[in-house]
């Protein structure tokens, strides 16, 4: 069984009339690559500074280890932050950043060069040691950042959108550096970004939070697959969402009356909807398939417009009553296509590909 | 739903964390000594020369009272408001001079110069503020004085001489030195935000360079271009040494009523009166620039 | 040649005679001093040091010096630490009647010199320092502070704001960020603080004459001698002055840009151009 490391238990954070987080409650096993995932202003980096001290909860608990850390100054803790920012310090040497913490902790300056030569060593920039932190790139200044904050050996890590001022191509790197790093020292790693790919690739857990609310955590697969809601589907992977009206709820299906059309889905086994019951009716972008199938649902609309992101292409049509509906395919399919936007498509997709939410 | 919204250059820019924000002791150590410094060393003074204006002066030493007997004296002389009167006109004027002398150089500074000329000028610009304002001003006394250099130079040309100091034009001359370069820098930097997208778009609409001006660049810099007229007033009219040397004490300026009336006088409570009056006009000048500077029209785009 | 070459040319030739206006007095200053004629006009006079050997033997510049230097360091030295700290409390610090703060410690260089003048004479010699040098110095720092307060708060602006946070978070103590690393951070700017209330403070006469009594200030000192004789020993005095002041000018510059001088010297160039000077 895991062992728990941080505990936040209804805590909330106002300033004024404005409640930037909620009374969230949250466990977090050691060793743990959790990602706090949401909209910006859904307080997830509001959460990140109150464990790192820089915010005082309003309400509510942070426990580190069991103990009650709410009133700790920022200075007494071990919860090492790597910035948006990197707030790296421009006058030191990449050396002497990475040096700070355990000077800090009156470690001799020989036992804390070594440290640090060490991590410097481990994350490969060892070679700028006497370098002016402005002269790197933004990868290597990001390793210093990892470097600063991990050299004191803490047993969690906060990271605040650190890749957010990255190039796509050093995302990906970063993300395997991460991995990497995480495996390796088998610390706890709570990950803030609005990034659903940056969390999806790294994290073991992944929470969604939006308006100071956690709306779904669980597993990444659990929440890209089965999200608990219209928000959460709405804000993972690329859903379409319908609402509609269930007509029928029997032999381990159900059928939703929409504006596009009648579709199917499995009956959920739990909160099971009875007839006349508002619905979400959702289906995943990529789990619609083009041309006349034989599928149990489909849909024939005109294809309004494609976007290319990557090797994927995603097609927006107009179906009935003007509701739009997206279909995402490898580049390669959709190119033996040879689609024009006007142009009447059918569309179609499975009942299990589907699934329904309460309204 | 969303694909990831590429949202990546936006740092989350709370300045401090808020927590950190309230004062402690910590920060009493910073921020008091100053307050206190201030407050009674500047507020205080300012404060108490308005209550000095109330005071009297018995035998030639000003004495604690409440009396009006200096602002009515001084409000009911004729020679009061002839001098306040020339002062604000002087200091309307030096303003107005100053900025249309500025403006040309600021906008050629602004538009058409490199960065590295724009630079340099920056930097010759304030040169200035720390050369003695009184060493220059008595330069120019003899540059300009009757028999100087520059009567000297059009004497070779036939010409003058000119009477050019101990008038308004040595007045004018004076209040330039002390103003102008301030003037082209705070026009230069307010012209330097002006949208380059609306330039090009006057340009495009075939709007002429002086066209260009009077309804984009003016319109657009007003803000700055007013303040800058706002400091050359205030410190035209603020200032005692240009009326004393190039304009030769006569007629006095309210600097020089001022000096003159603590130093031959030692008569406080009335050169209080007249402190708190430059005073008082000014706070209204700054009012009234802020309402025009601001005001309707203001933004015009 | 196109209308707008022209035009462009004629704004240079006026650009270049505005500014032969602002440096006239200053150049011709200079030139004055090293001639021999006591009411210079053209043609110039023969080269002569003779005004220089005057102030060398006058006993009342001396003095008058020796204070001047005297008042610039302590007003240098108090003006910089009470703006470090007023410009620090303005960057961290939230507080009720933040605005009142600020008006405080940024409004004095906007009184006129003679209005300040003489509000200190008639508090100072209530609570009787009138007329000694602390007198000067007392009101001078009131004068310079605004100026080391702006330049520190800049170089503030300039900071990351999480970078104080960050220290925090790798175990430095309030005090301990401040001296590693703010104080460092900032050091150029407080350098930069330092000479240039000092040139504030040194080319400072209205207050100074208000107040100093009998320990005249040389700026003082000069304005008497204006009221004296024509004499270019004031033009040579000025020479004097004006190069211990650039110098401590130029001290003051390359202390700003020691650190980072292209960036320094780019942002500033970039905020004349009005361009976005993030970095980061």
């Amino acid at each position: 069984m895991a062992e728990t490391l941080l505990t936040l238990q209804q805590l909330s954070k106002s300033y004024g009339p404005a409640q930037a987080v909620r009374s969230i409650d949250l466990t977090i096993e050691k060793g743990e690559f959790i990602a706090i995932m949401g909209p910006s202003g859904c307080g997830k980096t509001t959460t990140l500074r109150m464990i790192a001290g820089l915010e005082k909860p309003t309400s509510g608990e942070i426990r580190l280890r069991g103990r009650l850390m709410n009133d700790v100054r920022p200075w007494e803790r071990d919860t090492p932050l790597v910035w948006q920012s990197l707030a790296l310090f421009p006058f030191l040497s990449v050396q002497k950043n990475v040096e700070f913490g355990l000077k800090m902790r009156g470690m001799s300056a020989a036992d804390r060069r070594q440290r640090a030569m060490q991590w410097l060593e481990r994350l490969g920039i060892a070679e700028f040691a006497t370098r002016d932190v402005a002269t790197l790139s933004g990868g290597q200044r990001q390793r210093v950042a990892l470097a600063r904050a991990l050299v004191t050996e803490p047993e969690i890590l906060l990271l605040d959108e650190p890749m957010s001022a990255l190039d796509a191509h050093l995302v990906v790197r970063m993300q395997a550096e991460l991995i990497r790093l995480h495996r390796e020292l088998g610390i706890t790693f709570f990950y803030v970004t609005h990034s659903q790919s940056e969390a999806f690739a790294m994290a073991s857990r992944v929470v969604i939070m939006n308006g100071g609310r956690i709306e779904q955590a669980g597993p990444a697969k659990d929440v890209y697959r089965n999200p608990v809601n219209r928000f959460v589907a709405g804000f993972v992977g690329t859903n379409n969402i319908m609402s509609g009206r269930v007509e029928a709820a029997s032999d381990g299906r159900v059928t939703v009356a929409t504006p596009a059309g009648r579709f199917t889905a499995p009956l959920p086994k739990a909160n099971t909807p009875s007839v006349g019951d508002q619905v979400d009716y959702v289906v995943s972008a990529d789990s619609i398939a083009i041309g006349p199938a034989g599928a149990a649902n489909t849909v024939t609309g005109n294809l309004v417009s494609e976007q290319f992101i990557g090797s994927v292409v995603t097609l927006f049509i107009e179906g009935p009553s003007g509701v739009e509906l997206r279909v995402q395919k490898p580049q390669r399919d959709v190119a033996a296509l040879e689609l024009e936007p006007g142009r009447p498509l059918a569309i179609g997709w499975d009942t299990a590909n589907a699934y329904i939410l309460p309204a | 739903m969303s694909t990831a919204t590429v949202d990546r250059h936006k740092p989350d820019q709370g300045s401090v964390p808020p927590e950190a924000v309230r004062p402690n002791w910590f920060g009493l150590t910073f921020g008091l000594p100053a307050f206190v410094w201030q407050l009674a060393l500047f507020a205080t003074p300012l404060i108490f020369l308005v209550v000095m204006t109330f005071w009297q002066v018995v035998n030639f030493r000003p004495t604690p009272a409440l009396v009006d007997d200096n602002w009515v004296k001084l409000l009911s002389a004729g020679y009061f408001w002839d001098i306040y009167f020339r002062t604000f006109l002087y200091g309307l004027l030096a303003a107005a001079v100053a900025s249309l002398m500025a403006f040309p150089v600021a906008y050629l500074l602004a538009f058409r110069a490199s960065t590295n000329i724009r630079w340099l000028a920056v930097f010759l610009l304030i040169t200035p503020f720390f050369t003695s304002y009184l060493v220059r001003t008595y330069t120019w006394k003899v540059i300009l004085t009757g028999n100087g250099m520059v009567n000297a130079a059009l004497g070779y040309l036939g010409l003058g001489p000119f009477a050019m100091v101990n008038n308004l034009f040595g007045t004018l001359v004076g209040y330039l030195t002390l103003v102008l370069p301030l003037v082209i820098l705070l026009q230069l930097f307010s012209l330097a935000y002006v949208d380059r997208n609306l330039i090009e778009a006057a340009h495009n609409l075939r709007c002429g360079a002086l066209r260009t001006v009077f309804q984009v660049i003016i319109p657009s810099a007003k803000i700055g271009l007013v303040l800058a007229a706002t400091f050359a007033f205030i410190l035209s009219f603020g200032d005692y040494v240009s009326p004393t040397l190039l304009g030769g004490s006569r007629p006095p300026t309210l600097s020089i009523l001022i000096v003159d009336v603590v130093k031959s006088g030692a008569n406080w409570p009335e050169a209080s009166v007249i402190a708190v009056m430059m005073s008082v006009t000014l706070l209204a000048v700054c009012f009234a620039a802020l309402i025009f500077a601001y005001g309707r029209g203001g933004r015009r785009a | 040649m196109s209308g707008r070459r022209l035009f462009t040319l004629l704004l240079w030739c006026y650009a270049g005679a505005v500014f032969a206006f602002i440096f006239a007095p200053i150049v011709v200053s200079f030139i004055v001093s090293f001639t021999s004629d006591r009411f210079p006009t053209l043609p110039l006079g023969e080269f002569s040091t003779q005004w220089y050997e005057a102030i060398a033997d006058d006993p009342t510049l001396w003095p008058a010096l020796r204070r001047t230097i005297i008042v610039g360091a302590v007003v240098a030295v108090i003006a910089t630490l009470l703006g470090f700290g007023a410009a620090y409390t303005d960057y961290r610090f939230r507080f009720f009647g933040k605005n009142f703060y600020l008006a405080l410690a940024l409004l004095p260089p906007t009184i006129p010199v003679v209005i300040l003048g003489l509000a200190m004479l008639v508090f100072l010699s209530q609570i009787g320092l009138f007329g000694q040098l602390h007198s000067v110095i007392l009101s001078h720092v009131v004068l310079c502070m605004p100026f080391a307060m702006a330049l520190v708060r800049l170089r503030l602006s300039q900071m990351d704001p999480s970078m104080e946070a960050a220290a925090w978070n790798l175990g430095a103590s309030e005090w301990r960020t401040m001296v590693e690393i703010i104080l460092p951070f900032t050091l150029p700017a407080i350098l930069s603080a330092l000479f240039i209330t000092m040139a504030v403070s040194f080319d400072e006469f209205a207050i100074a004459f208000f107040v100093s009594g009998f320990a005249e200030t040389l700026p003082v000192r000069i304005l008497a001698m204006f009221q004296g004789q024509v004499s270019p020993r004031i033009n040579a005095i000025g020479s004097i002055v004006f190069t211990v002041t650039m110098a401590l000018v130029i001290l003051a510059q390359v202390a700003l840009l020691a650190r980072n001088p292209a960036r320094t010297r780019l942002a500033v160039a970039k905020a004349a151009a009005g361009e976005s000077t993030d970095h980061g």
